[in-house]
């Protein structure tokens, strides 16, 4: 399997509840070694289409793809997943050590070890006889995740999975999954609200809006979306570019169409930029910060003023 | 397969609900086993045989104890969201549901096995094993007719036992599911049974020619013709169409169920 070979492919997936379209056509792909994050406001279709990808639903339309299976094929490829969809759950009568044996001894996974080797890197190898029932949040969160991992999945599919974190935990979810993506190369594919978090982590972005993909985005092309700038408008883009390269020393600039710069330095001293233009004759007509966030850029492809 | 009944018999091991129900229901074979015993000691003289014998006015229990062992197994399932651990790591619903239910028929044998040897043990401790008093069966032609009843009764238990799965799997409320199977394994044979006596003509026929080969009828039809090995052969076929039928239902349904 290549690095750009598909994990996870959607081809005009559909999915419908009565007349409401949950997912309408979408066509997505999740590739070998992504951290995919799926960005959308409620009720974009995320948790839908992680819910078809995991075989909880069934698709009404399109086809679904998983390392390249599809049809009934697809059901075998899901042993290679470890997933997480919405709120962890697992018997509460049980306690953390017997709930994901229990799920071991199911999926016929080898070695008693794998249970401890997934409560550890969670950090719930402690919770002795406590009951799943007694769990706070943050600790059904980890134990959902610990199932996710248990099976060292080539692909993880997770849904808010940092809900009811603590910082310390949030901080901790990001390092395991950074590490299992390097190390071990797994592909994931993860949703949150928490675009920030989102952002810290994820390789690649796909914005969902009514069941369809708006974007899809590598992160670097992302960043450099988003990166913060000096938007110069300028009579004489050439003579300005010269300008900036002799006189601050600076190549990070693109000359856009219509006499248009968009500086990345100076940016803590505008002025600067703005005095050695005039000093060498070059009409300086507008200029602005600009910049965004993965927020700002997914409310203003969305249309802005909508929570994510 | 095996490895899928392997887990839910982990669970059901560390369950209090197993524990507590087969307690419960022993300490009332207790006080049923202790009422001879209470009347032996003031006028009557029940033997053994006397007192095993009224078993099998109790076929009732075996479905209600359906009911309770596929609750044990299965509670919670749709409640706590469980399912969709499951099917999320690509475990067949096939498998899932053929594992609860051979789940739900062992818990039912497990507990059929040992509430007869509690009951039969403590009826040969607590009373006599013979009563020179008339009208009682010997010990030996009461376990006869207990073994028979037993006999007749394990196919139809195990039919009605895909029934509390199938209602279960295919309801997603607990309560409803099991007055789904109440109606159906109670209610359904003596609405039937009207219906064909009020009916009559070719309906009416029909409808009282299905009646007998319900469970519970066809259990309780097993007390006037103890030894009938045509009788016993029907009981097995009418547990096994049960059980297919309901099975087929169950799985029909499941595999067409959004998992939430």
């Amino acid at each position: 399997m290549t690095e750009n070979t598909a994990v996870l492919a959607a081809y005009g997936l559909s999915k419908a509840y009565g007349s409401c379209m949950a997912l309408d056509g979408l066509n997505l792909m999740v590739r070998r070694g992504d951290v995919y994050g799926l960005v959308g406001r409620n009720g974009a279709g995320k948790t839908t289409f992680m819910r078809l990808a995991t075989g909880q639903s069934t698709p009404t339309g399109g086809e679904l793809e998983l390392f390249g299976a599809s049809g009934k094929d697809l059901r075998l490829q899901r042993s290679r997943t470890g997933a997480m969809i919405e709120i962890p759950s697992f018997s509460p009568f049980l306690t953390a050590r017997e709930n994901l044996e229990y799920y071991r001894l199911q999926r016929g996974i080898p070695g008693r070890d794998t249970v401890d080797e997934a409560l550890k890197l969670v950090n719930l190898a402690d919770t002795g006889p406590k009951k799943f029932k007694s769990f706070s949040l943050g600790m059904k969160q980890r134990l959902g995740l610990a199932l996710a991992l248990m099976n060292r999945p080539d692909f993880l599919i997770l849904d808010e999975p940092i809900n009811g974190l603590d910082p310390e935990g949030v901080a901790e979810f990001r390092q395991i999954l950074r590490r299992l993506n390097q190390e071990r190369q797994t592909t994931v594919l993860i949703s949150s609200h928490i675009l920030s978090e989102l952002s810290s982590i994820a390789t690649r972005y796909g914005f969902m809006e009514q069941g369809k993909l708006l974007e899809e985005i590598s992160a670097e092309a992302l960043h450099d979306k988003c990166r913060t700038c000096l938007r110069l408008e300028v009579d004489d883009a050439a003579k300005a570019a010269a300008i900036l390269q002799t006189q601050l020393g600076t190549d990070k600039f693109e000359v856009l169409p219509g006499n248009v710069i968009q500086l990345y330095d100076c940016l803590d001293d505008p002025k600067r930029a703005s005095y050695a233009l005039a000093q060498n004759g070059v009409a300086l007509l507008a200029m602005e910060q600009k910049g965004a966030d993965l927020e700002a850029y997914f409310l203003n492809l969305i249309g802005g003023g909508h929570n994510a | 397969m095996l490895n899928y009944i392997r887990a839910e018999i982990y669970k059901l091991l560390r369950r209090p609900y197993t524990y507590i129900t087969l307690g419960i229901l022993l300490a009332l074979e207790g006080l049923y086993a202790s009422m001879f015993a209470f009347h032996n000691s003031h006028s009557m003289a029940t033997p053994f045989g006397g007192a095993i014998v009224t078993l099998v006015e109790m076929g009732t229990i075996g479905f209600c104890v359906c009911l309770l062992t596929g609750d044990i197994v299965f509670a919670g399932q749709y409640k706590n969201s469980t399912l969709k651990n499951e099917v999320s790591f690509g475990i067949s619903r096939t498998q899932i549901y053929l594992g609860k239910l051979i789940a739900q028929t062992l818990l039912s044998i497990v507990y059929l096995a040992v509430m007869m040897a509690f009951f039969l043990g403590l009826c040969a401790v607590c009373l006599p094993i013979e009563s020179e008093a008339a009208g009682f069966y010997s010990a030996q032609d009461a376990l006869t007719i207990v073994g028979y009843f037993l006999a007749v009764g394990l196919p139809l238990w195990v039919g009605a036992q895909a029934a509390v799965c199938m209602c279960q799997f295919l309801v997603a409320g607990e309560m409803a599911g099991s007055f789904l199977y109440v109606g159906i394994v109670f209610v359904l044979e003596t609405i039937v049974e009207l219906a064909g006596l009020l009916a009559g003509g070719g309906v009416g026929e029909l409808l009282l020619t299905i009646h007998p080969y319900f469970p519970r009828t066809m259990l309780d039809g097993a007390k006037a013709v103890v030894g009938d090995p045509v009788y016993l052969g029907q009981a097995w076929i009418v547990g096994a169409f049960w059980m297919v039928v309901c099975t087929a239902i169950g799985l029909y349904g499941f595999h067409r169920k959004e998992i939430k």
